[in-house]
């Protein structure tokens, strides 16, 4: 009888072995469990993804805020065309186009201490083949960055601002970018949504700081005020020891100025200042008409000599002393009108009294104490009446909310200056300093705002001050630095190359 | 030897004997197939419950993390413009210099313009005009991401965007259950919600936000709350922040 092909099929052993059946449910089951849970994993992978990416996009801005902060208080005291100066070697891993120099393009590209591109794509912890290098202007940390932690990197570069002199590398107006970006590695191997080849998140973060040179005196002793009266005494001078001289004194030292010198006068330089710079703005009552008055009529005999300086005034026996308010009013230095404003003069010194790295507490006698060195200066702080001297020294910027008493030796090195109620007192000691002085009374209206009195001094014994720009500059190079700007850099507001 | 009918050899002659067992079976009798039947039914509902209770933990949970990513990345954009709210060094910013600017300021950084409505002003680009309006602060606010609105649409639980693009308010967040500003001070006091605009200094933000469906086991909408703040940096208050 003849088999349908079914049937011999059917007679074939291995079809008719049904415990295959539940091999083959099984397989189906799992298939599609796996298929399942493939689905699952796939989403959860890519949910970690993103999760990891927003992660790591905050820990790279993490790392920038660090570098920025850092680096931001680390430029206090320092010189700033010397940072500009400076150029670093910047290796390159990988190979990209670079802006013409003198494109629009460029000026941004740079600022850029690593570009972003080189930091989305090297992985810093296993670098890859060097190609060359790249040179930086300004760069403030090594040239790999500086590590945070397990995977967390920044760079910090400084650069010039268009402040017109067609220098990158001179500052010229006191404001100058902070560049920081920071990195998060994402992890050997691991896949981005960004498709798969980039090897960091960052963050890219720029501030436009400015140094403020509101205090960027011209004398050693300036005087801010309707008047001055005597600070001790009946007498603004007394005797015939002090010296007040308003040559500049450049490559002058805290030692020369404590030990046996060279004579101060081997140091003079410059035709344009005076010994005492009277300000006052109030052009309707002749500016600081009634302070030099009163400074040139306490001068007696012979002590309108010991006001030396390039200017001086017939009017006041040829004493070196001008009414500079003028002087102020046009000068180049944006900043210089400010000093016009009690408000922001006292505004500027309770920022001061924040960041100061000596605080004196109202009634301090510190005999034979030390306020910094020129290697080291320091920002001082009294906040009310301070007594100063029995040998002590200092360097950077002193600020006194009081009256000021100097008694035995003291010397200091950089910018004093006496605010509040403005008395400075040097009545009978032996007194130098190199750099500048300001002294202003300054009265609390009440409202938060600040208005200006007559200050108090007396100088006598054997008391020198002499004009230092650099002293002056190394006091105000220690200020807190203006933000002018903050901005989080990206490719929406960058120009592209 | 003999061979199989694949052609392979085989010398097992104990297996004759099975083959012929296995030839005489006919199939399944009634009650097996309703015995199996029954069982497989037992064990096939076993894992779709298994399955359906894992699906919908799946599905709940995927929910979430789809609203939270999107919060996420809406409270990330309102900080970062929180940040650079009144970066003006150009001045735009009536009678000011910065960095004190708040003091004095004829046009805030930050102005509520309601309940959960801010208008975050500030100048970050524009310089280049040749490349988009990209680049330096140009000393106006005329340009994308310089005025930017955020709002929260309570009936729609919709957070939104103005840009200041010309492309009026986008989305940047569905499911957002509730949605609030706290405006402080320098000194960290709480403004309260009509804030002198001049004292601005920092913003939180909270956000309260719901899965898209309800959980179909327990009906209720699963919800996660995101809440950071930042200092308005550009204004010189430039301290650390919560992150």
């Amino acid at each position: 009888m003849a088999v349908s092909p079914r049937e011999a099929l059917l007679r074939e052993p291995i079809m008719r072995d049904e415990r295959g059946m539940a091999l083959l449910l099984v397989m189906m089951v799992s298939v599609m469990l796996g298929l399942l849970g493939l689905s699952m994993a796939f989403d959860s992978v890519n949910d970690m993804t993103i999760s990891h990416e927003m992660g790591n996009r905050r820990k790279a801005f993490v790392a920038a805020d660090l570098g920025y902060n850092k680096y931001k208080n680390e430029l206090r005291g320092s010189q700033l065309d010397a940072i500009l100066a400076t150029v670093t070697s910047v290796p390159r891993y990988i190979s990209y186009a670079e802006p013409g120099s003198g494109t629009v393009p460029f000026v941004y590209f740079s600022r850029d201490p690593v570009t972003p591109m080189e930091a989305m794509n090297v992985d810093f912890d296993n670098l890859p083949t060097l190609i060359g290098t790249r040179s930086v202007n300004g760069l403030l940390t090594p040239a790999v960055g500086d590590v945070t932690g397990a995977g967390g990197r920044y760079w910090v570069k400084l650069s010039d601002n268009d402040d017109g002199d067609s220098d990158l590398t001179v500052d010229a107006d006191g404001r100058f970018y902070l560049r920081v970006l920071g990195i998060q590695s994402n992890g050997a191997g691991r896949a981005s949504t960004y498709g798969g080849t980039v090897k960091n998140s960052i963050a890219v973060m720029e501030a436009m700081l400015e140094r403020d040179m509101t205090l960027d005196l011209s004398a050693p002793f300036t005087l801010y005020g309707p008047g001055v009266n005597p600070a001790s005494g009946g007498n603004l001078f007394n005797g015939n020891s002090f010296d007040i001289d308003g040559y500049d004194h450049p490559g002058m030292t805290l030692a020369n100025l404590m030990g046996s010198p060279p004579s101060h006068t081997t140091f003079h330089s410059g035709t344009t200042t005076a010994a005492i710079d009277a300000i006052w703005d109030d052009s309707g009552a002749g500016d600081a008409d009634d302070l030099m008055t009163d400074v040139c009529s306490d001068l007696s005999g012979p002590q309108a000599a010991n006001l030396d300086g390039p200017i001086t005034d017939p009017a006041c026996g040829d004493a070196s002393i001008q009414d500079a308010t003028d002087n102020v009013r046009s000068d180049s230095n944006p900043d210089a009108t400010n000093i016009f404003d009690a408000t922001y003069v006292m505004t500027f010194v309770e920022n001061m009294a924040k960041v100061a790295d000596i605080k004196l507490a109202h009634g301090t006698n510190a005999s034979g104490q030390d306020f910094g060195t020129d290697a080291d200066p320091k920002v001082t702080y009294c906040s009310g009446d301070c007594t100063l001297g029995g040998g002590g020294s200092g360097a950077g910027l002193l600020i006194a909310r009081g009256r000021v008493d100097f008694n035995a030796t003291f010397a200091y090195h950089g910018l004093i200056v006496v605010v509040g109620a403005g008395e400075m007192d040097q009545a009978g000691s032996n007194v130098g300093i190199l750099g500048g002085l300001f002294v202003a009374k300054t009265i609390d209206n009440g409202d938060g705002t600040w208005s200006y009195g007559s200050p108090a001094v007396t100088v006598a014994g054997n008391s020198n001050f002499y004009l230092q720009a650099d002293g002056i500059a190394l006091g105000y190079s220690l200020m807190t630095l203006k933000l002018l700007s903050w901005r989080e850099i990206t490719r929406e507001i960058e120009p592209a190359f | 030897m003999k061979e199989d009918m694949n052609g392979r050899g085989s010398n097992n002659r104990s297996a004759q004997p099975r083959r012929q067992a296995l030839r005489s079976s006919r199939g399944f009798t009634l009650t097996e197939m309703l015995v199996g039947s029954f069982v497989l039914l037992l064990v096939a509902g076993a894992i779709t419950m298994v399955m359906s209770e894992g699906q919908h933990s799946f599905q709940s949970q995927q929910d979430i993390i789809e609203v939270t990513q999107d919060a996420r990345l809406a409270l990330d954009q309102i900080m970062t413009c929180i940040r650079q709210a009144g970066n003006d060094p150009e001045e735009v910013f009536a009678g000011q210099t910065p960095p004190f600017s708040h003091l004095h300021s004829e046009l805030y950084p930050i102005e509520v313009s309601g309940p959960a409505h801010i208008q975050v002003s500030s100048d970050i680009t524009g310089a280049e005009t040749g490349f988009g309006n990209t680049g330096d602060p140009d000393g106006e606010l005329n340009d994308r991401y310089e005025k930017v609105q955020i709002r929260y649409v309570t009936g729609a639980d919709l957070l939104q965007i103005d840009i200041s693009n010309g492309s009026g308010w986008q989305i940047m967040a569905e499911n957002v259950a509730d949605f609030d500003f706290t405006f402080y001070d320098l000194q960290g006091n709480d403004l309260g919600a009509s804030p002198d605009e001049s004292l601005i200094a920092k913003v939180a933000v909270e956000m309260k936000i719901e899965s898209e469906r309800p959980d179909l086991k327990t009906g209720k909408f699963q919800s996660i709350t995101l809440w950071s703040e930042a200092m308005l940096r550009s204004q010189g208050f430039d301290v650390h922040e919560e992150l």
